[in-house]
Formats: structure tokens, sequence, C-alpha cells
């Protein structure tokens, strides 16, 4: 859900283990496979996977038009966490934050990625707060005529 | 590139300006009617300097239009870039639900295959 504080969090139940799942995120022949927008795109991926190493995604569109994002490893704990920062010129996002954790849930695998928009340590502070402020708030503010 | 560079710093400075909660809650006085200086900084307990400088950080991040009449200033929300913040964010969260369901149809055709 987007916040006013310039996160999202997505959560998904996979059938798939955790060291699957890790795999498919670490993986550079596996991340080809699904990191891509649409059908027809392809998507190269070259990825450094240490603590500090880059990662680079050249997706290429049906026109032929190449799109990037890029970033570095921040947190590399296997099978559990993953976190790196996040560049996508397109959406004019530059060193957003992504933390992808990994639980165990029955057999399979309960994903959380959270993105924010904004690496600052007041943003950190008003997470922590519990601020849940959502886009529903934003859409109050919306509302009104400009 | 100028462009992206521009839209970046724009889009920073909105969710830099929305993580205060002392701002949050004058855009959201300002949000039905303009208001002074004076009457913003009524509800906290905060000088006008203070209020005067949260109102700063909104005017650079350009969510505050403030006119000036006479010696009083007057602030009004301009909220076009909180619909564009929140555009990127629905954007985002677009990309990682549809990265998520390849994931997973990646995840199923692995199992099928062992």
């Amino acid at each position: 859900m987007p916040t006013l504080s310039g996160a999202i969090v997505v959560r998904r139940r996979l059938k798939a283990g955790r060291n699957r799942v890790f795999q498919a995120w670490t993986d550079p022949a596996l991340m080809t496979r699904w990191l891509f927008p649409a059908a027809r795109w392809t998507v190269t991926v070259e990825s450094d996977l240490v603590v500090g190493g880059d990662y680079r995604l050249a997706m290429r569109d049906p026109d032929g038009v190449l799109h990037v994002q890029f970033g570095v490893y921040r947190e590399i704990v296997p099978v559990s966490r993953l976190v790196f920062t996040w560049s996508c010129p397109d959406l004019a996002v530059s060193d957003s934050l992504v933390t992808v954790e990994l639980d165990d849930d029955g057999g399979g695998t309960a994903l959380t990625l959270t993105h924010e928009l904004l690496e600052r340590p007041e943003v950190r502070r008003s997470h922590e707060e519990g601020w849940t402020g959502c886009l529903g708030s934003l859409e109050q503010f919306l509302d009104t005529p400009e | 590139m100028v462009d992206y560079r521009a839209r970046t710093r724009q889009l920073d400075q909105v969710f830099h300006a929305l993580a205060h909660p002392a701002r949050r809650e004058i855009l959201k006085r300002i949000a039905r009617e303009e208001r002074t200086i004076g009457e913003l900084a009524v509800p906290f307990a905060m000088s006008l300097e203070a209020v005067s400088k949260h109102v700063q950080v909104l005017e650079r991040a350009r969510l505050v239009r403030r006119t000036r009449r006479g010696r009083t200033h007057h602030c009004r929300l301009s909220p076009a870039p909180l619909r564009d913040a929140a555009k990127v964010l629905v954007e985002l969260a677009g990309l990682w639900n549809r990265r998520l369901d390849a994931l997973e149809r990646l995840l199923d055709e692995i199992d099928v295959k062992e």
C-alpha cells in the first residue's frame, strides 16, 4: 500500500520454499526469466552478488527501446533477506531502497517486499512510529479543488 | 537527462516534505481553505519561525503556494506534486506485482520439471 512517506509494501505467499525463492532473486539465469515487465521483452542481468556489488537489468521492449534499472546490494542474508538500492530513469526514481524478506509459511514462503523511495533516517523513524497514512488520506488531499 | 534529474529531485523533495508529521498536518489544514502562518501556528506548540520553516520546505516541494497581502502570508495547497508522487508509487506497486506474478509462474514451472 502506498504511504505518504514514500513507501510501498507488497506481500505474496509462494508455494515454493525459501531456498528456491531466494535462488530466483539472486541467480542471473533465473532472474532473466521473471524480472521483465511484459511478454516479448528481453532482459539481460549483470549481477555482482556481494554487499556493495552492482547489479544492472537492461530490458528491451518489443520496439527495441532500452530500459534500465540498476543498483547496489546492501544486505545479503541467504534465503531470508535481500536489500538493494534501485534506480530507474524511466520512473525518475534514483537510489530508492528495496527490501525483500522471506519467511517460512507452511511448506511455502511468505514474501514481503518493501520499496522505500527515500532513504532517509526521518522516513525510517516515521515508519517505526507506526504511521500508516495511506493512499486513502492522499486522496483526501487530491479531492480538494486546485 | 536533465528532465530526469529535475523530476527525481522534485519527487525527493515531495517525500522529504511529507516525512514530517507537522508538515502533513499543515497540508491537511490548508487543503480545505487558505490559512495564514499565524493561523497555522495556533494548534502547534511551535514558534511562528518554526512553522514558517516547515512552510518553506513545503514550498520547495511545490506543495504550498504562499501569497503576501500586506504583512500577512497566506498559504494554499497545491496538490499536483502529490498526484505525481502517488502516481510513481502506484506504478511501482504495479511493477512489483507483475514481476511477482511472473516469479510465481516461474517457480511453478521449475516445480513441474523436477
